[in-house]
């Protein structure tokens, strides 16, 4: 199969997927007892009867799940992703204004996981059974077991409150404002360190496993420098796997932007989804959802894309 | 000031709170008081502090949760409000008097009346089907209406046609203040409240202001007459602090819409005007230069002349932060100068600690455990006295609370006391014996329940309550434990405990089926200086899947007792009568036992130590609003940094 054919393929494939996301999302959030209205009444006791039973036409929530999910549906492909039941603010709207923070700081994480990631794994590598190779293999599995959360708390605790270099509340400045990268950095150390786990194994292991190849021989025995032969000839043919399991990287570094942005306050996405979770905003936890869906999607495409391109001898049945 | 002050309901407290009214109180909760010489007094700074949710408006109408309330407090005022003891003065009137009262009741209506028919939702609910705000509804309306039926109802249209005609429960007079002007520069006159009651209509809030409120009217440019459908002794501070809009709003802005989330700009008369809101995460006020008020307006101020005539901080500004451990963090890291709502450990640490003051007031609920009273053997009132007497009040307070909440040995918080009591102190004496723990008691109660109905022991239930709150968490276990203990070689209870997501345990709760699946729930209330909140929430079927009556609680005797407390020319005129009635009710309630209660609430304010003179209100909806200013109390804070 030719590569256009198989993006054709995973492209038409992305429908059915974010159907079938759309509708597990929307079954759990009514499997989920309480609703929007139910969060205005537990607010406002004295709300009568007639009310709550008004506020639940209003926003369609008499009506059979069925019935609610074709509506949402229609809605979404009209460019309609519903609104936010609380504050009357259309759902797209959320979407926009908290997607450039939560980019940005998937960049962050991203960048620091290659960053951290590419020059350790070769150090593992050449350092190979060495005491090195064993502290950063001890790092990694830290790395991968220790949980987003404790990590986040753990660097608010040193960063914030033992050494008073970072704030503890989210930065006011604009994302573009130059001290961003310095509130970036541990957020972005919480979303990136286990993705630089993962790149690092697959970057010393893949290192390794090239290193043991005919063709390094052969340029060690030519009495290239051992320099060159690592960096030139084995760390680029070392780079297919690592670049294709950076892109699938991506896909947890979106997902993880969950936890990592409620532990730091951080102003994005996936705050806006655990809000939405706990207030039962069915359109705007269906909204991030499949925005999320879609993101985690389009990565894993890019990484067998990439895959594809890197290594010609590749090909898609 | 504090818009909301007069709110007769209590809601739900583990998200939210709410205050509410009733008579005054003479004792202030607010425990150590610190007091500011006006000559120390630093004018000028931000002072910065964080919520823990969202406002999720701006139009006071539209939500009364605890957070939006604490915003609104700092914009807009009321024609009365409240000191920490709940006492009313006039705020934007400058004066307000009980005209008269009337021994009227809903049937004395009738004749006002208009028909409309009752219509279905899908899921089954029958309502009133009308576009006006109902305001009464008649009592000979079907008990079980179907679709199609009729109900005769008042509507806003109708009522000012009975107050014409002299049937009305009460009527008030306030006086205005002359000159007091909005944010915008318009002068209030009676005409801006009478529009701003109106936005009332049909909005969230419209339960808990039509069930007092019959009529309202301007009599020229500063009068406003009051008319409230009942002889109702809670009905001044229920309706007479509401906020005042400008014509601005009243007559350009739809309800709801009052939010800069809708290009709108809030305007009231308060002493700060909304500067800058970051929607989920800040907001920011700035002084109103202009504020309207001098102490030298009112009479009640007897403070020195000194005292500054608005709040001395330049600008206020809240981070919304919904973790506890991230406000602390803050706090401790210097980014904010006040926050609240924290474990009873943290606050120890903070007590601890010579660098932060923690500034703690008796608050304005409890925590309650309602039984399934409709479900045997739950039906034995003998069974719930058994198990009341197993829950280590005490205990809880000591070790879990480490003394920040005290022991509910009586269904009324202290700051219900001067209205819920005539001697507070000598009642909690008298009936501390039902909430005692002893277990000898216990055993010999339920084996009273076991002879009386066919009970077989040890009872097994599910102990529910909201995972979301650790030391909510921990006290259930407690009590649990503590049910589940042999005495004298047999166990009468074998308890479960089962914890759910706040919203999710909440949402169960105000299922209308959840009454018959047996489980015991536990709660908190907040509530506020009305007695009447208190006892009603819990055991009112008007609250049945409502806050906070989910077990489907009616006792007869006890519904017309609280409404002999409330309503009526007699408690209405007379405060002693309505204190010894509400005497009785707490009584009642110990001996009925639909709900155990376990700890009355302690807010607590912790500040750094560049704060100066704060003092924490009971209720959290005014918490930033009232340490800032109020006059009342003489209460201010500055920064001294």
């Amino acid at each position: 199969m030719s590569l256009r054919r198989f993006i054709a393929k995973r492209v038409l494939l992305i429908f059915p997927i974010l159907f079938g996301v759309s509708v597990i999302t929307f079954a759990l959030v009514h499997i989920t007892p309480g609703d929007p209205v139910d969060v205005v009444v537990a607010l406002n006791p004295d709300i009568s009867p007639a009310e709550e039973a008004r506020l639940r036409g209003r926003y369609g929530l008499n009506d059979p799940i069925w019935r609610q999910y074709l509506d949402w549906l229609v809605g979404v492909l009209q460019g309609d992703f519903g609104r936010v039941i609380a504050t009357d603010r259309a759902v797209s709207t959320v979407i926009a204004e908290r997607l450039p923070e939560t980019v940005a700081l998937g960049i962050f994480g991203w960048v620091f996981a290659v960053v951290i990631a590419v020059p350790t794994g070769i150090y593992a590598a050449v350092r190979k059974d060495e005491l090195g190779d064993h502290v950063s293999r001890f790092l990694a599995l830290s790395g991968i077991s220790i949980p987003n959360f404790w990590l986040g708390l753990m660097l608010i605790l040193v960063g914030a409150l033992t050494l008073n270099l970072w704030p503890v509340l989210a930065p006011r400045s604009p994302l573009y404002a130059p001290e961003m990268l310095w509130y970036l950095l541990l957020p972005g150390i919480t979303i990136g360190t286990a993705s630089a786990s993962t790149l690092m194994r697959i970057m010393r292991s893949s290192m390794a496993e090239e290193m043991n190849k005919e063709y390094v021989t052969a340029a060690r025995a030519k009495g290239l420098p051992e320099r060159t032969v690592v960096l030139k000839h084995v760390l680029r043919n070392s780079l297919i796997s690592v670049t294709t399991v950076a892109a699938f990287l991506t896909a947890s570094i979106v997902s993880g932007s969950v936890v990592v942005e409620q532990v730091f306050g951080w102003p994005g996405l996936g705050r806006a989804l655990i809000s939405a979770v706990s207030n039962r905003e069915i359109d705007l936890i269906l909204g991030i959802t499949l925005f999320i869906g879609v993101a985690i999607i389009l990565a894993n495409l890019v990484a067998d894309i990439l895959y594809a391109v890197l290594d010609p001898r590749i090909r898609y049945d | 000031m504090q818009a909301v002050g007069g709110l007769g309901v209590a809601s739900i407290a583990g998200c939210s709170g709410l205050s509410n009214g009733g008579g005054g109180g003479s004792v202030d909760p607010v425990q150590d008081r610190v007091t500011v010489d006006p000559a120390d007094i630093q004018e000028g700074g931000t002072f910065r502090t964080a919520i823990g949710a969202n406002p999720d408006t701006f139009d006071f109408p539209e939500s009364s949760s605890a957070t939006a309330s604490i915003l609104h407090n700092l914009l807009f005022d009321g024609m009365i409000t409240t000191n920490a003891a709940g006492e009313l003065f006039p705020w934007l009137a400058e004066s307000y008097e009980q005209v008269d009262v009337q021994d009227v009741s809903a049937g004395d209506y009738t004749d006002y009346m208009t028909t409309v028919p009752y219509a279905e939702t899908e899921d089954g609910t029958v309502y009133i089907d009308t576009e006006k705000q109902i305001v009464i509804e008649s009592p000979d309306n079907p008990d079980s209406p179907s679709a199609g039926d009729e109900a005769q109802v008042l509507t806003v249209d109708e009522a000012g046609d009975a107050v014409a005609d002299g049937t009305y429960g009460m009527h008030y007079q306030f006086e205005l203040h002359e000159g007091v002007e909005f944010h915008d520069g318009e002068e209030m006159t009676a005409d801006n409240v009478v529009a701003s009651y109106g936005r009332i209509e049909n909005s969230t809030l419209s339960g808990q202001v039509f069930d007092s409120l019959l009529s309202i009217s301007a009599d020229g440019d500063y009068t406003v007459d009051l008319y409230a459908q009942e002889p109702d002794a809670s009905a001044v501070r229920e309706l007479g602090g509401l906020p005042v809009y400008p014509s601005e709003i009243t007559e350009n802005v739809p309800l709801g819409e009052m939010d800069p989330r809708q290009g709108n700009t809030p305007l009231g008369t308060g002493m700060f005007t909304l500067d800058e809101f970051q929607n989920e995460e800040y907001v920011i006020f700035a002084k109103n230069e202009n504020y309207w008020f001098d102490t030298e307006m009112k009479d009640w101020f007897d403070g020195p002349s000194e005292f500054p005539n608005g709040p001395v901080v330049d600008e206020v500004d809240i981070s919304i932060i919904s973790s506890d451990s991230q406000r602390a963090g803050a706090l401790q890291n210097g980014e904010i100068d006040m926050t609240f709502g924290l474990t009873a450990s943290t606050l120890t640490n903070y007590q601890q600690s010579e660098d932060y003051r923690t500034a703690p007031t008796d608050g304005a609920g409890y925590t309650f455990m309602q039984y399934p009273v409709r479900v045997e053997p739950w039906t034995n009132a003998s069974l719930r006295r058994a198990v009341n007497k197993l829950i280590p009040r005490q205990s809880i307070s000591d070790n879990i609370f480490q003394g920040w909440e005290s022991p509910a040995w009586v269904p009324l918080p202290p700051i219900g006391a001067s209205t819920g009591s005539t001697d507070y102190e000598a009642m909690v004496e008298e009936l501390r014996s039902y909430n005692e723990y002893e277990p000898e008691a216990a055993a010999e109660l339920a084996e009273e329940a076991a002879s009386e109905d066919d009970i077989e022991f040890p009872v097994e239930v599910t102990l529910e309550t909201n995972s979301d709150n650790d030391d909510r968490v921990r006290t259930v276990e407690l009590i649990a434990e503590s049910m589940s203990q042999e005495i004298n070689g047999t166990q009468y209870f074998d308890v479960t405990v089962n914890t759910k997501e706040f919203l999710t345990f909440v949402s169960q709760l105000l299922s209308e089926d959840y009454w018959d699946q047996g489980k015991l729930a536990f709660i908190g209330l907040s509530g506020g200086f009305n007695p009447h909140g208190y006892a009603k929430s819990v055991h009112s079927p008007e609250n049945f899947a409502q806050c906070c009556n989910f077990q489907n609680i009616d006792f007869p005797d006890l519904n017309e007792a609280m409404r002999q407390a409330r309503y009526g020319v007699d408690v209405a005129e007379d405060t002693q009568l309505r204190q010894e009635r509400y005497e009785d009710i707490w009584e009642m309630i110990l001996e009925l036992n639909g709900n155990s209660y376990g700890t009355h609430s302690t807010l607590v304010g912790v500040v750094n130590n560049e704060v100066k003179g704060f003092n924490t209100y009971p209720s959290t909806q005014d918490i930033v609003g009232y340490a800032l200013y109020n006059p009342t109390d003489e209460q201010i804070t500055y920064l001294d940094r």
